[in-house]
């Protein structure tokens, strides 16, 4: 049985000043850019539905377009859609099916002092300072990029 | 769009919550790294020490700031007992930062937020939960970060666009068993994934979207976590929107740059559609620019510089607000953001087009720094406004 913490209610958006005129700055530039959207939504839509207004004869005669034409493209559109869901779930059963009761491994061991050694990024005598808990390096405790280089090519 | 709500259907309706006080949670190593976060950093050590996560200590690492956050982390370690402090006085990158955390990190999991981030008390359970749940591979888990600040309009569109981003890639992209890259403001990391493949590339300008190429490419699983929250905040001017998003772009074709041998190797080929969608947009932005060029030096009238008004651009703009509509929806169900739909208009008019030339600036940046080498440090990014 699953129970949950009720999350607790963080408030943690700011809010800052924003002077009036910016703030209808914002809006009627938005609002445009509505205008314009809410254009392209009515022309697709009446035009894949076949009811032809102002709006969709203006722009078929702008772009030399005919409704069927759009309702093509839409349809494809949906197609491509339909397609890449149903590869999906075909991906989703390939993967169930081949690889869904598997348990190829087992949980790794957690990292021991000597793999950190072995990384040859930090001494020995570093890796000691750093168990403090307030510790100060005047020179980077890290290699160089140049030293690792190095090690990596050696290796 | 098909592949958010496939996962949805699939993966998030099917979960159920975490028993929170019935289970044993494993220590975790909370890693912070910080670079002249004076304003932000106690703000955040706050959040990390009043987490409600039982076995817990925050490594907070000072890669060389010029600000006041060295001596600011110094009175934090002597105030809370579980802050461990690292001063390096030698800035070389975040990545380097995070190498240093892990050796002074005493648990094998590493939470890694970043200086200006609050996680929500839920998220570390999320996210070590995912390593307990048939998790022997799994070497990374990202969480969600959600924006802080809300109130610019650059903010309101990075929200909506975060929902995008996040939301829907992330999910679609983890249907493919891959992803192209943890968020590097919050992600736990399993030490022993991160030891296996060399810790993180010092030398990549984006040390997330690196270490996620050399987990996967090792077969180390990396999962998104949508509960995860993480409040977050954006830049909230041009100019760094333009910074943060070139370095984004640019990390982005480092690893495309690093890694293309994947292309050749059958074991890798669950790589090959992420890495084949980094090149797509690529090549997209560059033929786009290229278009829009032409275009614009062989136009006769003022008819043909209206590009935007065309057929094409209708159907884009149509599939965006859809696509932009669902993955709000679904990213509504963990923090709300749906109200800030109505900014989405702005989305395929005009920021497509600053993402796309970002790419385009971005492009010589990566190879450059390709055959250049040398550490990757970072700059102080713009963290939006401040409380008022």
């Amino acid at each position: 049985m699953v129970k949950s913490r009720s999350r607790s209610k963080e408030i943690m958006i700011i809010s800052g000043n924003r002077s009036n005129f910016r703030f209808v700055t914002d809006l009627l530039i938005t609002l445009f850019f509505w205008v314009y959207t809410v254009i392209v939504i009515i022309f697709i839509l009446s035009a894949t539905t076949g009811f032809s207004n102002v709006v969709t004869r203006t722009l078929n005669t702008t772009f030399k377009t005919t409704n069927s034409e759009v309702q093509a493209v839409i349809l494809f559109g949906f197609i491509v859609f339909i397609v890449i869901y149903l590869l999906l779930f075909i991906n989703r059963l390939y993967n169930k099916k081949r690889f869904g009761k598997l348990t190829r491994r087992t949980y790794p061991e957690v990292v021991t002092q000597r793999e950190l050694i072995a990384l040859q990024l930090m001494s020995v005598k570093n890796i000691k300072k750093l168990e403090s808990n307030y510790v100060i390096f005047e020179k980077n405790p890290i290699i160089s990029l140049e030293e690792e280089k190095k090690h990596e090519e050696s290796d | 769009m098909a592949g958010s709500i496939f996962f949805l259907r699939t993966k998030e309706n099917n979960q159920s919550d975490i028993d929170i006080d019935g289970f044993d949670w494993p220590m975790i190593s909370i890693l912070v790294p910080c670079y002249n976060e004076e304003d932000t950093i106690k703000e955040t050590i706050e959040n990390l020490s009043g987490l409600s996560y039982p076995k817990k200590e925050i490594i907070l690492i000072n890669d060389g700031s010029t600000d006041l956050t060295a001596s600011l982390l110094e009175e934090l370690s002597t105030k809370h007992t579980e802050v461990r402090v690292i001063q390096l006085e030698q800035n070389r990158g975040k990545a380097n930062a995070l190498q240093v955390g892990l050796f002074a990190a005493k648990a094998e999991y590493l939470v890694c937020v970043d200086a200006d981030a609050l996680l929500a008390d839920t998220a570390p359970y999320y996210m070590i939960h995912q390593f307990f749940v048939s998790g022997e591979r799994v070497g990374a888990v990202t969480g969600s970060p959600s924006i802080r600040n809300r109130n610019t309009l650059l903010s309101r569109m990075q929200l909506v666009e975060y929902a995008s981003i996040i939301g829907a890639i992330k999910r679609t992209q983890r249907l493919l068993g891959k992803v192209m890259t943890v968020s590097g403001v919050v992600v736990t990391f399993r030490k022993k994934a991160l030891v296996d493949v060399g810790l993180w590339d010092r030398d990549m300008i984006t040390e997330d979207i690196a270490v996620s190429w050399k987990l996967q490419k090792r077969f180390w699983d990396v999962r998104y976590e949508p509960r995860a929250i993480c409040w977050m905040l954006v830049p909230e001017t041009l100019s760094g929107i333009w910074q943060q998003r070139i370095r984004w772009a640019q990390g982005g074709q480092e690893v495309v740059l690093r890694h293309w041998r994947i292309l050749f190797s059958w074991k890798q080929r669950r790589l090959w559609l992420i890495f084949l969608e980094q090149c797509v947009s690529t090549i997209w932005a560059l033929s786009w620019l290229f278009i829009t060029l032409v275009l614009i030096f062989s136009a006769n009238a003022f008819q043909d510089l209206l590009l935007w008004l065309t057929l094409t651009s209708f159907f884009l703009v149509f599939i965006s607000m859809i696509q932009l509509f669902i993955s709000l929806v679904i990213d509504s169900r963990q923090n709300g953001v749906m109200k800030y739909y109505f900014w989405a208009a702005w989305y395929p008019a005009i920021y497509w087009m600053v993402n796309t030339l970002v790419v385009v600036v971005a492009l010589p940046r990566a190879i450059k720094s390709r055959y250049k080498g040398g550490y990757a440090v970072w700059s102080s990014p713009d963290r939006g406004l401040k409380k008022s």
